[in-house]
């Protein structure tokens, strides 16, 4: 006999866990001002009717997950029933700002609380294993989380989401916002490509010298565990020692503070990822390869670039990505230095005790990752050679 | 031709290959052999400047090998290895092009440059050339390793264990297939192997080294006629006498057998038995049925085509082109004391005795 019930774990878990967040924990933070203590505000107290939907739908999702339902049901069930749940949970939170700014006049502020943030994890979770698990569905359920991201992205753009918190204090510093992320791109781009010149050469060295081998990834290897904030502290005085005895250099903009310590400290923590995998990479190729490609007459460069590169290529970028990733993180903290970049609004919530400036500063920076991390992802696929697949 | 004059090569504290002289005659399928660490891989590596030689000279048509760009040189002369080593992501046919493609040569004569070699080591084209090397077999990508080592169709071939990685019957099917190509293209090959089976079978002329010096440089029948001394005796093992075998071709060792049509009345037998002992009954088309002795004669039976003991050519006859040892195997897996040989069809061509083999 079938059995009617076939918990499916992950989106079931992740229900569980987002319908604990709503019973426990605040949906929202409601203040008279920016900085004053707030009031947790649960789901259920919430303004405007929307929280009845999502508790309704939220109902439903845990049934559907709980239920045996053939597969291409279940799946586009799950999907959808999760995706509109996002866009509901935003609403939610949208809605009862709207209605605060309305009553309390604008300098009261509503916050993201603990309920908000765990259930749309709890949202992706299941979306992303929906995803996984879609098989010859995927398009649909590619196609429903692009068409999700439209709308929140629509509701960002219309104004809906204008007297949210964390949204004022965008509003207040869009023209910085904008200029910080092109600074800490610029941090992350330049540390990364520096890391790249040195970082790819050393990891050939270590593979075709392996006496270079333990030198260099001793001292990469220590290097990463140096603390990060430690190391862009260390760098200060070093780099002000150094344009004391050299003046010239601050004509080109170096100093103990701002962008050179950073890029320093940046491409110093890049340089693992990159030697360490180009070593990896070249390592991989069969040293028979080699064999008879030299003994057929191939030159070192001929080897170089028509076996050697194809055949390692994948993981150096792969490497690169780790960088990247990681860059992106670090390059949050080299605002403490008077680098710029989005970690200047983390710091700048830190000090006034302003979360949602700090939040400003660090959902920005996760989304870079992501998405960064995911377009290398894509190119590492697309260029990867067949016969290695 | 290849020639080597005491050419040596020293690492710290050994003496690889210790003032090594011999040549490689053209055409020749010259076989290095001797136990490991007996510096025949390295010989063949300074060959074409894999590695350095320490002395000696080394000379190809004449002229100083130390006279061309490595590179160069190596263009010229094939080479395979054991680990095979094609370049995984390129395709069969990518593979076998990288030499013609440095060396420039169009397009057009590089495609039927790959076809005719696919099929020379008969590897359908169609089939194998966009494939990837992690798709073939063993046995298949060491064929497609020599391919790419005849590619340019250099005049010298060289071979380190080329089929030393692949099991033991894909390994006979392959030197088989390889003797019958080195056949029709005629080229200089210095062929590294370690086993001696091997060696005889593929062989014009065998190098034995020890130590990185020359024990024996002979063809395979003189070496095993005459081994120069207790190291090549037992290098060869006790079954030397087999292995000769292995080297002669049954064809040249066939008698004319005594035979009758099978439908030939039974009486006119009797008198060419008491002679022989024995004779092949043969149909119509001269194809081998079995064969008549004095049990069959006393069987009763009425006809010729009754009386006999029939025999399945594809069993118990042999080829003319298989060796003697082959044949031997035969009479002793049948338990018989002479053979039939046959043509494909199975037409009796003539017989070979067990006593014949043994006095060859």
């Amino acid at each position: 006999m079938r059995r009617l019930f076939s918990i499916n774990k992950v989106p079931f878990s992740a229900a569980i866990l987002g319908l604990a967040a709503i019973l426990y924990f605040g949906f929202v933070t409601s203040r008279p001002n920016r900085i004053a203590a707030g009031k947790s505000v649960f789901l259920s107290q919430t303004q405007g009717d929307v929280w009845i939907a999502v508790l309704i739908l939220w109902a439903v999702l845990i049934i559907i997950c709980a239920l045996r339902i053939p597969g291409q049901w279940h799946l586009s069930s799950v999907g959808i029933v999760s995706s509109t749940l996002i866009l509901l949970v935003i609403a939610t939170a949208a809605k009862h700002a709207a209605f605060t700014a309305e009553a309390e006049g604008s300098i009261a502020r509503v916050s993201l609380g603990p309920a908000f943030w765990i259930t749309l994890f709890a949202l992706i979770v299941i979306l992303t294993d929906t995803w996984q698990q879609s098989g010859k569905y995927k398009s649909f359920i590619t196609l429903l989380a692009f068409g999700t991201c439209g709308i929140v992205v629509w509701m960002f753009v219309s104004g809906q989401l204008d007297t949210l918190s964390i949204m004022r204090e965008f509003t207040n510093r869009k023209e910085r916002f904008f200029s910080e992320i092109i600074t800490h791109l610029a941090l992350v781009g330049s540390s990364v490509g520096l890391a790249l010149t040195i970082g790819i050469p050393l990891g050939l060295l270590a593979h075709r010298n392996k006496r270079f081998y333990n030198p260099t990834f001793f001292t990469l290897n220590t290097l990463q565990t140096v603390p990060g904030l430690a190391l862009f502290g260390i760098l200060i005085p070093i780099l002000s020692a150094i344009t004391l005895m050299f003046p010239l250099l601050t004509v080109i903009g170096i100093r103990g503070i701002g962008a050179a310590p950073a890029i320093i400290a940046l491409t110093v923590y890049s340089l693992l990822p990159v030697a360490r995998n180009t070593y990896t990479g070249f390592a991989t190729v069969d040293p028979a390869a080699i064999d008879a490609g030299t003994g057929m007459g191939m030159t070192r460069t001929q080897l170089l670039f028509r076996v050697e590169i194809p055949i390692a290529s994948p993981v150096i970028l792969n490497g690169i990505r780790v960088a990247l990733v990681q860059a992106i993180g670090l390059t949050a903290v080299a605002a403490l230095i008077g680098a710029g970049g989005l970690g200047v609004f983390i710091f700048q919530g830190l000090g006034q005790a302003a979360n949602d400036l700090i939040l400003l500063g660090a959902i920005p920076t996760i989304f870079i990752a992501v998405v960064v991390d995911s377009l290398m992802t894509g190119i590492i696929l697309l260029l990867q050679p067949k016969g290695l697949r | 031709m290849i020639n080597l004059d005491r050419v040596t090569k020293d690492y710290p504290g050994i003496t690889a290959v210790d003032e090594l002289t011999f040549n490689v005659e053209e055409g020749e399928f010259c076989v290095l052999i001797g136990p490991s660490g007996c510096g025949k891989s390295t010989t063949l590596r300074m060959i074409n400047r894999l590695i350095p030689a320490s002395g000696g000279i080394i000379t190809i048509d004449g002229e100083n090998i130390n006279g061309y760009r490595p590179e160069e040189l190596r263009r010229r002369i094939g080479y395979a290895i054991q680990s095979v080593g094609l370049f995984p992501h390129m395709t069969v046919a990518r593979n076998i092009e990288v030499v013609p493609r440095i060396m420039e040569w169009n397009a057009t004569r590089i495609n039927h440059r790959i076809d005719l070699l696919l099929d020379l080591l008969n590897l359908d084209p169609g089939v194998y050339r966009d494939k990837y090397p992690r798709q073939l077999s063993g046995g298949e990508a060491q064929r497609v390793g020599v391919a790419r080592a005849l590619a340019a169709d250099p005049a010298i071939l060289l071979m380190d264990e080329p089929f030393g990685a692949i099991d033991p019957i894909t390994r006979q099917s392959l030197q088989t297939e390889f003797a019958r190509i080195q056949k029709d293209l005629k080229k200089t090959i210095l062929f590294v192997t370690h086993d001696i089976d091997e060696a005889i079978r593929l062989a014009t002329r065998i190098v034995i080294l020890k130590d990185g010096k020359l024990i024996q440089h002979d063809t395979p029948e003189n070496i095993m006629t005459n081994p120069a001394g207790r190291f090549v005796t037992e290098f060869i093992g006790t079954d030397r006498a087999l292995k000769r075998l292995s080297r002669l071709p049954a064809g040249n060792y066939m008698k004319k057998a005594p035979n009758v049509r099978e439908s030939d009345p039974l009486r006119s037998a009797t008198g060419m038995v008491a002679k022989h002992r024995y004779l092949w009954v043969i149909d119509s088309n001269d194809k081998v049925l079995g064969w008549l002795d004095d049990d069959s004669l006393n069987s009763g039976e009425s006809t010729t085509g009754l009386a006999m003991t029939t025999l399945d050519f594809r069993t118990s006859a042999i080829a003319t082109d298989s060796t003697l040892k082959e044949a031997l195997s035969r009479m002793v897996q049948q338990g018989i004391r002479s053979a039939p040989v046959v043509d494909p069809m199975g037409v009796l061509l003539g017989e070979i005795r067990l006593e014949d083999i043994l006095e060859a």
